[in-house]
């Protein structure tokens, strides 16, 4: 029809480009330009992270220290830089120990099936009824309070998502015919799992982890801010929070910063996700 | 005649008495608090296939046709009976049966996984199955491919950019390049259009000549059985009606079922005037299998001792048998 | 054509699809005809177009789709310039719509006899209670069985079947003028396909009303309809009286897929057509058919036929007839 017409077909073409790829890409560029900064924090950061100058203490912004100093005289701005380290270092692993375990266990589960099945999902659920920040809060107390321990008990809190997510789409995929085909062709269990299940869910993990990275990262901030994550004097923005919550109220730039870099970097990790699962998702894919 | 060729073999595929029923509830909960039925999808089927023939398995959805050919292929398990191919039950074959017995899927391009290449499909059978030496794997999946019209240029396309019937030759490619003797066909041609529809039945014959396969064929669609079946069986609610050669069947139906499908199926000529049988009624559920004669309260020639007694399914002559208390007959004209 | 004496013309109707990069022409100008009390039916194979030009003349044509040119008219008024108002009195009371897919159409939630009062109360102004008694009676027409209980009824408690008689009651609901059905069979069993084709045989197909039924089953149309036209690749290539085209098909797509209908009553050689229908994004300058036509001369791929006629109703898009 010509009420349907140019205008706009070329507004919805217009809106549609921005609802999905555009989402993806400025997501991709605010992630990129962290890890840019966390590759070459030695050369971005004007001082160096860890040097006390007890005589510039509590400075407040300036071109000498664009983010102002902390209570001991630290230049805020290279610890930012130098937090993004940590930052990425610590996502990636949390999201690598998730992907590891989760991937092959919901894989399995689902096209096994049966008590097995029965049995990992129930363990799921106990896990999942937990708060996860609660439980990751309980492994670290348990553990002890480092890094370490924090990865691990960040990424076992994420597990039973992932987990579900792999098997639900696996238990669908799993009925479709080109997999009773492998099976009548005989193929073996690892061969149809891995070799022609897997390629067919890997959007669906891609999009969840993507979005895990920018709750990692929140996550980790928050172990951080009550002292069970990174432990001072390292530079991660969780922990740097929670030194400057003691003086928010004379010298506010000490928790802004931080604040802002963990939530620019979580936002570009969502918009990266969102904007994928936009791409890979068929439902969003018109003509 | 065929009759008394099929004697002198043995059956290549024979059921005794297969039967699956699944529970109408899968979560054990409901099952405990609500209560299941039993679904009796296939109930007591004895069927044999003999070399080289066309078996046709006829029947609307939801008869039980699909999950037959799935009991024999071994992807459900049976909930009795027994299954023979060539003597043996599948399970002495193990992973070896795949050579032996193959399927082409109704859904074409479904069956072949969207993430991989044609080519890549069709070396990973040849190469997981060892069907000749790793050098020779490429030269091999080239000839499988011109088996069935398809260029080497195929190999490197998904499905999504196959056309429909270039996707269902590609599957029957797949299917074949183990070099199985019995083949199963579960609706083969029914999401494509005509005028590609003759081409993969023709492909079909030309290649179960070839390859001496033994065809179970599977569909619901009566002019393509008349075409290419040596026999056919009709199945209603999981057992079978009527199962005979098949001019007898088009020519002759014994069971009113069969008679009533014939004639419900619309012709392509005006001109060809026939007396139509319309059926009452839905298909009733397998769960709720009727008394007596599963057909009886849809059949138009029903007596009182189709509500009550099964009828079982009895050799009229000449091979033609039917399930059916008062069989129709022809002796005084032709219909 | 004399605009006279037809009831429904659609003339030289083009609608395209327009995609990234590319224009689907899914129905490339097409004339069609249904007269008074006709039955009309149109047939092809998947993605020839058939279905966009049914819904085009409700105005359903699906966006990115765009009727580009040509004219709809409906006892002279043409469809597709009245108003909202106009058409919303025309859609359902004078032409009314069966889709393949009936459970798509129906509200899950709501029940069906109130779906179907719902249409009555729409187009008629009539009270719940009548339009009620008047859905009851027409359940009943239609051979559903306890009308007054199935009323209450919701989708999911009906059948395929069941359902597709229920939009049939809907369709019909308003005693229109003309009504099309789209496939309205294809998903059905085939003893519940013979009861929808006795159903429409018996309650649709009126003298005073017309019929138009799209399929891809050859053998409907053979029963049903008065004349019939064959679509190929969005445009028409052959129409003609229903025994004429069986009879003496002219057109060699129409021949070639006669011969490749397997039939139940007679066992022959099933003929191929070779090749597969073309890319409506990439249609050949010519005849359409020639890439896959036998007797195909120089001049088919070089200009598109127009539409000969040979004899009284029976026109064909081919030169060499």
């Amino acid at each position: 029809m010509a009420r349907y017409g140019f205008f706009s077909r070329q507004l919805k073409k217009a809106f549609g480009d921005i609802s999905a790829s555009n989402l993806a890409i400025i997501g991709i560029v605010i992630v990129g330009i962290f890890a840019i900064i966390a590759i070459f924090a030695p050369f971005f950061a004007p001082y160096n992270p860890y040097d006390i100058d007890l005589m510039a203490t509590y400075q407040s912004p300036s071109f000498e220290h664009l983010f102002g100093t902390d209570n001991v005289g630290r230049d805020t701005f290279s610890r930012i830089l130098y937090g993004s380290r940590m930052a990425f270092t610590i996502t990636l692993l949390i999201v690598i120990l998730e992907l590891s375990i989760s991937v092959p266990l919901g894989l399995i589960s689902s096209y096994i099936g049966g008590y097995f099945d029965e049995i990992i999902m129930r363990i799921m659920d106990i896990i999942i009824s937990i708060p996860h920040l609660l439980l990751a809060i309980v492994i670290v107390a348990l553990l002890g309070p480092n890094v370490r321990n924090a990865i691990l008990a960040i990424g076992i809190s994420y597990i039973p998502m992932l987990t579900r997510l792999v098997r639900s789409v696996t238990l669908s995929i799993k009925e479709e015919p080109y997999i009773e085909a492998c099976q009548v062709l005989r193929f073996s269990v690892k061969r149809i799992v891995f070799y022609h299940i897997l390629p067919n869910i890997v959007s669906v993990i891609i999009v969840q982890v993507s979005l895990d990275l920018g709750y990692a990262l929140i996550d980790m901030a928050s172990l951080s801010f009550i002292g069970l994550g990174v432990q001072p004097p390292k530079a991660s923005w969780g922990a740097m929070l929670s030194t400057g919550k003691n003086y928010l109220l004379n010298t506010p730039w000490m928790c802004i910063f931080p604040g802002i870099a963990i939530a620019l970097l979580v936002f570009g990790f969502n918009l990266f996700g969102i904007g994928l699962e936009r791409i890979l998702n068929p439902r969003y894919q018109k003509y | 005649m065929f009759e008394e060729e099929i004697k002198l073999h043995n059956p290549v595929l024979k059921t005794i008495n297969l039967k699956k029923y699944f529970l109408s509830e899968k979560s054990l909960l409901t099952r405990l608090l609500v209560g299941a039925k039993w679904v009796k999808a296939v109930d007591g089927i004895n069927l044999e296939m003999y070399p080289e023939e066309v078996l046709a398995l006829v029947g609307e959805s939801g008869c039980g046709k699909t999950t037959l050919a799935k009991l024999i292929l071994g992807l459900l398990t049976p909930t009795d009976g027994k299954i023979y191919i060539y003597g043996k039950s599948p399970r002495e074959y193990g992973a070896q049966l795949a050579t032996i017995l193959q399927i082409v899927f109704q859904e074409g391009p479904a069956s072949l996984n969207p993430r991989k290449r044609v080519g890549s499909l069709i070396k990973e059978v040849i190469k997981v199955h060892k069907v000749v030496d790793v050098d020779k794997i490429d030269e091999k999946a080239n000839s499988i491919l011109e088996m069935v019209d398809l260029g080497k240029e195929f190999k490197e396309r998904f499905f999504h950019e196959l056309s429909g019937g270039q996707a269902q030759r590609v599957v029957i490619a797949r299917a074949l390049a183990l070099n199985p003797s019995i083949l199963i066909a579960d609706e083969p041609t029914s999401a494509l259009d005509v005028s590609i529809q003759a081409r993969i039945l023709n492909l079909l014959m030309r290649l179960k000549k070839e390859f001496h396969l033994t065809m179970l064929f599977i569909t619901h669609n009566l002019g393509i059985v008349r075409q290419i079946s040596n026999r056919v069986a009709v199945m209603y609610l999981g057992k079978i009606v009527e199962l005979g050669n098949t001019e007898e069947i088009f020519d002759y139906p014994r069971h009113p079922y069969t008679k009533a499908l014939l004639s419900a199926v619309p012709i392509p000529d005006p001109t060809v005037k026939r007396g139509i049988i319309v059926l009452k009624g839905e298909t009733p559920s397998p769960i709720n299998r009727p008394s007596g004669c599963a057909f009886h309260p849809r059949c138009p020639f029903k007596k009182g001792i189709c509500k009550n007694k099964e009828p079982e399914l009895l050799n009229l002559n000449n091979n033609h048998y039917v399930a059916c208390h008062f069989p129709m007959n022809y002796n005084s004209s032709k219909f | 054509m004399k605009i006279n004496n037809s009831f429904l013309l659609i003339r030289n109707l083009s609608i395209y699809f327009y995609a990234k990069k590319k224009i689907i022409k899914a129905v490339d100008g097409v004339t069609l005809e249904v007269k008074k009390g006709e039955t009309v039916g149109i047939a092809g194979e998947s993605g020839c177009g058939k279905s966009t030009l049914a819904r085009s003349i409700l105005r359903l044509v699906p966006p990115p789709g765009e009727i580009v040119s040509g004219e709809i008219l409906y006892k002279r008024s043409n469809i597709l310039k009245i108003n909202d108002q106009q058409l919303r009195n025309i859609r359902g009371n004078k032409i009314s719509i069966i889709f393949q897919d009936p459970s798509i159409y129906l509200n899950p939630t709501v029940s069906i006899g109130k779906q179907i009062c719902d249409v009555i109360m729409a187009h008629n102004n009539v009270s719940f209670k009548n339009a009620r008694s008047k859905t009851i009676q027409l359940l009943d027409e239609l051979e559903i069985q306890e009308p007054g209980d199935r009323f209450k009824n919701f989708p999911y408690e009906f059948s395929g079947g069941m359902k597709q008689r229920v939009l049939i009651a809907m369709a019909i609901s308003c005693n229109p003028e003309l009504v099309i059905a789209d496939e309205p069979t294809t998903a059905l069993d085939v003893t519940i396909q013979r009861q929808i084709l006795e159903l429409i045989k018996g309650k649709l197909i009126k003298k005073d009303s017309s019929f138009l039924f799209i399929t891809h089953d050859l053998g409907i149309l053979a029963e049903i309809c008065d004349r019939i036209y064959i679509m190929y690749a969005g445009s028409i290539v052959e129409q003609a009286k229903a025994t004429d085209l069986f009879q003496k098909p002219l057109h060699p797509y129409t021949q070639k897929l006669l011969a490749a209908i397997p039939r139940h009553d007679i066992r022959k050689e099933l003929t191929e057509i070779k090749g597969s229908p073309p890319r409506l994004d990439n249609l050949p300058i010519g005849c359409s058919f020639y890439p896959r036509c036998d007797i195909h001369t120089e001049k088919c791929y070089q200009e598109r036929p127009p539409l000969y006629k040979v004899d009284e109703d029976h026109f064909v898009r081919c030169y060499n007839v």
